[in-house]
């Protein structure tokens, strides 16, 4: 099976395109909640190919850009003691907390490891029996089971120099939240991986409350494709409901084990959204069973207020009502080389994507 | 001799010369090196010279597809190469970690004499210090290179003769080093056959400048990949750039490893590549020479120079959309999301 | 990174998988699916397997997609 031929192709493309023109009458405004489809979207220029009468939004689905600036503040300061290694994902690399980030404590000498796997961080402990390995997790719920699977992990090998700091939130709590703040939403593109695990059940409360259509939707052109034209039709014909476009990896039920190991290991609690706020229930933290791998039990952290830098209006645009072209700081003094909000740092974040992607 | 570096090998004392005799003068073996004279003494080439100076710092040393030691003598002659110069020369830098073994010194010495060698370029000047352990990574090396020009190419590393309409060729696929280097960092987490593109190109490009082609403009995309490369150059001359993703020559095995590390393969580093812009009417001739070679089998034409966006590279994406391709901000980071 | 491309598993040992990924290999762990086995196609994500996919899914889609060409034309006419 060529899987480029089958949905990178670009005549099969064309054809979607032509559907698409057809069939999309009105306007209608669709928000992607996933920083891997707002990336796609970009990187293969749908945007620039689509009628313009269907607007696309972004909305928050990059970990990096929700994550508040007090998370980043906290992880320098535990990268500060000598006495741990702080392990993260490349994205959290260069996020700017509101005084410094890691990548500069890092050249600073302070140990900041990037790990592909939290799994590293396990043979990162037992290598360095006489430090404490953090690792930040970050992410909805297609990152957070490899966090729950390495905590059971480490329990199961009696690491005991090893603790989670968790950032890690999920996403139907936040697809609701702005559902409510979004009155004219007609769709979402709902993301692939998180329901992968999660399964198309969760979002039935969208079309039945909010009248909101949803399709779950792949990463690939024609993925992405497919997904609008099945929304244009639900829209159409007025009658939302829950589909799924990305059936290959994707069912009612999900990942029923990863499900599992998640709920083991989590619970949900109230969660601070950078731009968005405070969203009841959306947050993921580490169970009390296994609080010895909890950073929050095991270190200290210093008190924090929760900020936003000014002028940044992530904020909005997170939720739909702004484009990162409208911010005063956008492409002045807000680039990818000198980001001053989140949304700027990460590669999937909406105003990174928007920067590097429209001539 | 004992089996590591010693700081006494770069004393200046008999371990220094031991080093010298041993390693250097016995496998760079060229008449202008055997004099042992301070400065290398050269015949005046008639024309203009180029000079040019890199420093090789790769980690690891020992990496698929080359060694440091390959890598400072491809680096500095592709540099030359690049300018449309005839490289000649090198001098040679070292930094030894106390504490380095001496055989791998010697495969790396070895290695710069054999690229040199077959490359035509002779190394006729050198230098070595030892600094103490922990100081430096194993070791670091300085190559300055010498070349002759012919007044005619004088004008290719600027790029002032190119014009809208000029087409812009690669000599094959891209990305090789810098995935062949990243993937030796997570050696548990990835393994791939990848090997580095590193070669030298001086025949490469000779071939074009012995058949007279007419270049406009060359540049190695080293360091900032592709992307680099061609935003340099269309800030510094305020020329639009256009490339077509569908010719971008990427192997699957980089484009496999880019997905899952949330890499571009355009900025990835090439240590054997080299970006040519010519004439439209000559880039067949270009491309059917280069195809010719076997570093350029696989060399194609990925884009052109165009009258719109002027200072901004634009990629045409498979379907017809367009992006902004930017320079890089700093190293690519594998990214989860 | 939301990785789409399909994986296959090459070999396992205490529940970590070597993955081919267009000929280049990744390790991931198995902890979250059940019975992965060798020459299943699978989707990865931060060092896990979090989905397994069957051709016939990969297969499905294609007719999914050939069957909305064919609404097209019939839309077109
Ligand atoms: S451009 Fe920068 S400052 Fe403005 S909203 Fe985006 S991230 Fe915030």
């Amino acid at each position: 099976m060529s899987f480029f031929n089958t949905y990178r192709n670009p005549a099969l493309v064309k054809d979607c395109l032509d559907v698409i023109r057809t069939e999309a009458k009105k306007p209608i405004k669709l928000m992607e909640v996933c920083g891997g489809h707002t990336h796609a979207i970009q990187r293969y220029g749908l945007p620039s190919l689509l009628p313009s009468n269907i607007e696309l939004l972004s909305g928050p689905g990059c970990p990096v850009c929700v994550t508040n600036r007090s998370y980043i503040d906290q992880a320098i300061h535990l990268a500060s003691d000598t006495q741990n290694i702080i392990c993260t994902y490349g994205d959290l690399l260069r996020v700017p907390g509101s005084i410094s980030s890691l990548e500069k404590v890092k050249a600073l000498g302070h140990s900041v490891e990037i790990v592909l796997s939290p799994l590293q961080c396990l043979e990162m402990a037992k290598q360095n029996p006489d430090k404490h390995i953090v690792f930040l997790g970050i992410g909805f719920e297609t990152t957070a089971p490899a966090t729950a699977a390495t905590i059971l992990e480490a329990e199961k090998k009696k690491i005991k120099n090893f603790s989670v700091f968790s950032a890690h939130k999920t996403m139907p709590a936040a697809m609701k939240a702005l559902a409510g703040e979004q009155p004219l939403l007609n769709g979402y593109i709902c993301p692939g991986h998180v329901s992968s695990i999660t399964g198309a059940r969760m979002y039935s409360f969208l079309p039945e409350k909010h009248g909101i259509a949803c399709v779950i939707a792949g990463f690939e052109p024609l993925d992405l494709l497919e997904c609008i034209l099945m929304l244009i039709r639900q829209v159409n014909s007025n009658h939302p409901k829950v589909q799924i476009q990305y059936k290959r990896a994707v069912t009612i039920n999900g990942n029923k084990k990863a499900q599992q190991i998640l709920e083991k290991v989590f619970k949900p609690v109230n969660d601070y959204w950078r731009g968005l706020g405070r969203i009841n229930g959306s947050g993921l933290a580490i169970e009390n069973r296994y609080e010895e791998f909890d950073t929050n039990s095991r270190l200290y952290l210093p008190p924090y207020e929760i900020s936003e830098p000014a002028g940044c209006i992530c904020g909005d645009i997170l939720k739909g009502i702004q484009k990162p072209n409208e911010c005063g700081l956008f492409r002045s003094a807000c680039t990818p080389a000198n980001p001053i909000g989140a949304c700027m740092v990460s590669n999937e974040g909406a105003c990174n994507a928007y920067y590097s992607y429209k001539p | 001799m004992s089996d590591t570096v010693l700081l006494a090998h770069g004393s200046g004392g008999i371990k220094t010369q031991q080093l010298i005799q041993d390693y250097f003068f016995k496998l760079f073996d060229n008449p202008i090196l055997n004099e042992a004279t301070d400065s290398a003494v050269l015949d005046r080439p008639k024309g203009k010279i180029c000079l040019t100076t890199d420093n090789f710092v790769v980690q690891p040393q020992d990496f698929p597809g080359g060694d440091i030691g390959k890598l400072a003598v491809c680096g500095t002659i592709n540099d030359l190469a690049v300018s449309g110069a005839k490289p000649q020369y090198l001098s040679v830098g070292f930094i030894l970690e106390e504490g380095l073994l001496l055989s791998d010194l010697m495969r790396y010495v070895k290695s710069m004499a054999n690229t040199a060698k077959s490359a035509g370029v002779r190394i006729v000047t050198g230098d070595t210090k030892v600094v103490q352990r922990n100081n430096c990574d194993h070791l670091y090396i300085n190559t300055t290179g010498i070349g002759t020009i012919q007044s005619e190419q004088e004008h290719i590393s600027s790029g002032r003769k190119i014009k809208s309409g000029d087409a812009i060729l690669i000599n094959g696929y891209i990305g090789d080093h810098g995935m062949a280097i990243f993937s030796t960092r997570f050696p548990k987490q990835v393994s791939t056959k990848l090997l580095s593109d590193c070669n030298c190109l001086n025949e490469l490009i000779g071939d074009l400048l012995a058949k007279k082609c007419k270049i406009n403009f060359m540049r190695d995309p080293t360091r900032g990949g592709v992307a680099g490369v061609l935003n340099e150059l269309s800030t510094q001359l305020n020329l639009g750039i256009n490339i077509l993703e569908d010719q971008l020559p990427v192997r699957p095995e980089v484009s496999g490893l880019c997905e899952i590390l949330g890499f571009d393969p355009l900025y990835l580093a090439n240590e054997g590549k080299v970006l040519l812009i010519c004439p439209k009417e000559e880039s067949e001739k270009i491309l059917n020479i280069w195809r010719k070679h076997p570093l350029g089998k696989n060399a194609r034409q990925i884009g052109h120079i165009s009258n719109e966006h002027k200072g901004l590279v634009v990629m045409q994406t498979c379907y017809g959309g367009k992006r902004l391709i930017d320079p890089m901000i700093s190293d690519p980071l594998p990214r989860i999301c | 990174m939301c990785l789409s491309i399909p994986g296959k598993i090459l070999s396992i040992k205490d529940q970590m998988a070597t993955i081919d990924i267009s000929g280049s290999q990744y390790q991931a762990g198995t902890h979250l699916v059940e019975n992965a086995k060798v020459g299943d196609l699978v989707l990865i994500h931060s060092g896990f397997i979090i989905q397994m996919l069957t051709p016939e899914e990969a297969e499905e889609t294609r007719e999914i997609l050939r069957e909305i060409l064919k609404n097209d034309e019939t839309s077109k006419k």
